[in-house]
């Protein structure tokens, strides 16, 4: 089973997705709200992935990236972005990609996140 | 400014008079007169120098000489004056002796008295002609008015010529100036339309954001609903409904983040033509539903225009589809492409800023037979959100960001209604050069 952690400051879309993706019986999910705790919660549960949000009011995701990129025991760890702020002309290719960044743009179905999950985590 | 115009040519005119006349006059007239002034000197000492010769007779022929009048007569020839005629008076009047040449008219008269012992005892006079004085003159005045003509004309047309030049560089200094002002104007009126639209633009990726937060847990919740809800038909169509509504509002979201997109494009050279083309493609199955018919009447070998084809086609685009839904159902759009150097007719007020009379560009004219536009709509044609399409088939911002994409282009977007009725859309772009 893989884990994943979803970090997002809204409680109910970390709340839903992980509902919705544990319900598939594939994924054992961790919720976050705090970007600044993302780090410590990281370290804590050591997932395969995490769904990080970019506009959050405490710490941007991309910083929180820069983060995780900079642990040594977190710097292989899978990032796919959430974000509600992508354009019509920058949606992500057939692989979930944008400029090598997984990026998913909100709102978006459980089945179409599930699918770019699998893609990156095989 | 006519006005002073001609009193200024009318000066310069009397200027070229009064030169050519004193170039006509003044030659002859000093000649004349020195002349004239020479003559009288040479008669006055002829005369004295003859009347030398005579007092010298008479001193010598005292008393008699009154009597000689042939020997005077004599004498006066011998002082040889050959143009000049010779004559003595006795102190009476009357004339004793005469030495006389062929001379015309007119003459000119010097006398001078003679002496017998110291006594005065008559005069001597000496006639001069004046005719070839006369002549030379009249020659000299024929060459000094061909030379006050020659004067006259370039004088009066030289000014007048530099005068005009200058009106004319200063009437077109004052277009020129005009232009630049209406330039500024309408490079004002972009401004602020700009900063307008950055405010909407910064507030629409505002909106956007908090509204897609909601959207995705809607969806999350919808999706998390449906698996609890599975064999119930009538909460699965209320769960559709709902999924369906979020994928209408998303559209609209999508549709505000494309309004407040960064301007920057790319500017490469394009075929007017082919985007149209691609535009019609992408809108071929809006059209075949609607049984739209589409004219093209392109213009052979259309010149490129500089821009990016992805967004002058979305440009395109939004034009059919509103052109399609105007039609409703059963119609005609007809696509019309030209090449044209702007005359003063072609410029409409919209299509002052970006363009100039003489500047070549591409157009491309989209006619539709549907309704026309209502006076309110024409008032409000490009504010965003402004929309004439029934619920859920379009959004109003189709033409706000057809507008904001032609101006990025430094072209220009023009809605009107045709006489014969539907609406002509027109899309002005300045050719490529390079």
């Amino acid at each position: 089973m893989k884990r994943i952690l979803v970090v997002d400051d809204e409680p109910a879309i970390t709340r839903l997705i992980k509902l919705n993706l544990e319900a598939t019986g594939k994924f054992e999910v961790h919720a976050e709200n705090r970007g600044a705790q993302a780090l410590e919660r990281a370290r804590a549960c050591q997932p395969d992935l995490i769904l990080l949000d970019i506009m959050m009011p405490d710490l941007l995701g991309s910083d929180v990236a820069a983060q995780l990129q900079a642990d040594p025991e977190l710097h292989d760890v899978k990032i796919v972005f959430l974000t509600a702020m992508l354009k019509k002309n920058e949606m992500p290719d057939s692989k979930g990609e944008i400029g090598g960044q997984h990026i998913v743009a909100k709102p978006v179905s459980t089945e179409d996140l599930i699918t770019v999950i699998e893609t990156v985590i095989g | 400014m006519p006005s002073r115009a001609s009193a200024i040519e009318r000066y310069l005119n009397r200027v070229a008079f009064g030169t050519a006349l004193l170039v006509t006059l003044l030659p002859p007239t000093a000649y004349l007169m020195l002349e004239l002034h020479h003559m009288e000197a040479t008669l006055e000492v002829e005369a004295r120098a003859a009347a030398l010769v005579v007092n010298n007779y008479i001193a010598h022929n005292p008393e008699s000489w009154h009597f000689q009048q042939e020997r005077l007569g004599e004498v006066l020839r011998t002082v040889n004056l050959p143009q000049s005629t010779l004559r003595i008076y006795d102190t009476a009047g009357t004339k004793l002796a005469e030495a006389a040449s062929r001379i015309f008219r007119p003459t000119m008269t010097r006398s001078v008295p003679i002496y017998d012992f110291g006594e005065e005892c008559g005069r001597l006079e000496i006639v001069g002609g004046l005719s070839e004085l006369v002549a030379n003159t009249l020659l000299m005045g024929a060459f000094s008015f061909i030379l006050g003509v020659l004067t006259f004309f370039p004088l009066r047309r030289l000014p007048l010529a530099a005068l005009r030049r200058s009106q004319q560089e200063l009437q077109n200094e004052l277009r020129r100036r005009l232009e630049i002002e209406s330039q500024l104007r309408g490079a004002q009126d972009r401004l602020a339309e700009a900063d307008r639209l950055e405010s909407v633009g910064r507030l629409a990726a505002g909106v956007a954001h908090e509204v897609k937060n909601p959207l995705a847990i809607i969806r999350f919740g919808i999706d998390y609903l449906e698996r609890q809800t599975k064999g119930d038909a009538s909460q699965e169509e209320v769960l559709s409904d709902v999924r369906e509504a979020i994928g209408r509002a998303d559209r609209i979201v999508k549709g505000l983040l494309d309004f407040a997109r960064n301007k920057s494009i790319a500017r490469i050279p394009v075929s007017l033509h082919a985007v149209i083309d691609n535009a019609l493609y992408l809108t071929r199955h809006e059209l075949e539903t609607r049984q739209i018919e589409i004219v093209r009447v392109f213009q052979e070998d259309l010149p490129m225009l500089q821009g990016d084809p992805n967004r002058l086609a979305q440009v395109c685009v939004n034009l059919i589809t509103n052109a399609a839904q105007a039609i409703g159902q059963k119609g005609r759009i007809t696509v019309v492409t030209r090449a044209i150097t702007l005359g003063p007719g072609d410029l409409s007020r919209d299509a002052l800023d970006s363009f100039r009379i003489g500047d070549p560009v591409v157009i491309a004219e989209l006619r539709d037979t549907g309704p026309g536009l209502s006076p309110e709509a024409q008032k409000k044609l490009f504010d965003p959100f402004f929309t004439t399409k029934p619920v859920g088939e379009g959004n109003g911002l189709g033409l706000s960001v057809a507008r904001n994409i032609v101006l990025i282009h430094d072209g220009a977007l023009v809605l009107r209604n045709l006489p014969e009725g539907g609406v002509s859309a027109t899309l002005m772009f300045k050719q490529n050069r390079e």
